[in-house]
């Protein structure tokens, strides 16, 4: 709307070119923060993927069962994908149990070392993480970050036959660093 | 130039629109979640079928019931079939009491039993004071146990009826 205003008179034209350009240089000095940054992040969104379940298998009342992070089958695993070496943060929300019918309740514990994390996606190797606490790391040089989760379901005594499930929540993001 | 001057402006606000849509898918956070999941298994009961029975006993002759005779002790468990679950007897107790003096009750080696197929025949032996691990049967969740032993009563044993309580525990080892 400005500059159509501008435009009427021939003089006023070169005031529109100058105004252009500090406008380009305003808009320049906008991006430059911006392109820095997202340069720094190679300009790609995050992403993650869920790969596998947490997966306790059948348990008996009365005998907690512990799956390892290490357990390639029954270990929770998620895939996330960004900028190429970017720094992130990485948050799970762990819930602190199954329900199964009628909302009846089965704990689960997380402890120190049931959080996994590894570039390559090797689950024997993959470096420990608490999974209660956020876990700040750098994707990999592809822009990879592979995350194994174990834990510990506790059926009481008299637990109820059946089927119990919970959600897990993997949430990453950009440190900026 | 006006309209130049109008593609440069336009073409600057798309930068800065794509720029700032690459800024806020960056900014934007992923998510995304897995389910954790279990099923637990029918729980694990006993019921006693049948008392360990020595029958008539006369004094100074002892007496062995084998597990797999009809007459020797029996209980079932059941619970999440192919289970594997750990068999012991809390109380063996070493002597009958009655009337006259305590008669000794002995158990060999090979004095227990257990089978998936609820029948003596063909049953496992094992040594009922270090107990078993064993898995239910794995349609049924059924595992039936068998226990024998010898009762040695003296040669002037008091007529009667003798007689202790035998405890049996189970309890699922979690494989």
């Amino acid at each position: 709307m400005w500059v159509r205003q501008r435009r009427r008179s021939g003089g006023e034209a070169i005031v529109v070119k100058h105004a252009v350009l500090v406008i380009g240089a305003l808009i320049g000095a906008c991006l430059l923060p911006v392109l820095a940054w997202g340069q720094g992040n190679g300009g790609r969104p995050l992403s993650a993927v869920s790969r596998q379940m947490l997966d306790f298998g059948i348990l008996f009342s009365g005998t907690p069962a512990r799956i390892s992070r290490f357990d390639a089958l029954r270990a929770g695993q998620f895939e996330l994908r960004g900028a190429k070496g970017s720094e992130v943060r990485i948050d799970l929300g762990l819930p602190a149990a199954m329900t199964g019918a009628g909302g009846a309740k089965l704990p689960l514990q997380f402890a120190a070392g049931d959080g996994g994390y590894a570039r390559d996606g090797l689950i024997a190797t993959a470096a420990p993480f608490d999974p209660r606490a956020p876990l700040v790391t750098t994707l990999s040089a592809n822009g990879r970050l592979y995350l194994f989760l174990g834990g510990t379901a506790t059926p009481a005594v008299r637990q109820s036959a059946g089927t119990y499930s919970g959600t897990v929540i993997v949430t990453i993001a950009y440190t900026g660093t | 130039m006006t309209l130049s001057v109008k593609g440069a402006v336009a073409g600057a606000a798309l930068m800065l629109v794509g720029a700032m849509s690459t800024a806020q898918a960056q900014a934007t956070p992923a998510t995304a979640s897995i389910t954790a999941t279990a099923t637990v298994a029918q729980a694990l009961t006993a019921a006693k079928v049948r008392d360990l029975d020595f029958g008539a006993t006369f004094g100074g002759i002892a007496r062995t019931v084998l597990p797999t005779d009809v007459s020797s002790g029996e209980v079932t468990l059941t619970g999440g079939a192919n289970a594997e679950v750990t068999v012991s007897f809390t109380t063996l107790p070493a002597i009958l009491t009655g009337p006259g003096v305590d008669i000794p009750l002995t158990y060999g080696a090979n004095a227990a039993a257990y089978n998936v197929a609820g029948t003596r025949a063909g049953a496992t032996a094992f040594d009922p004071s270090t107990g078993s691990t064993t898995r239910l049967n794995n349609a049924t969740g059924l595992l039936s146990i068998y226990l024998g032993g010898t009762v040695s009563p003296a040669a002037n044993q008091v007529a009667g009826t003798y007689t202790n309580t035998i405890n049996l525990s189970a309890a699922y080892t979690g494989n």
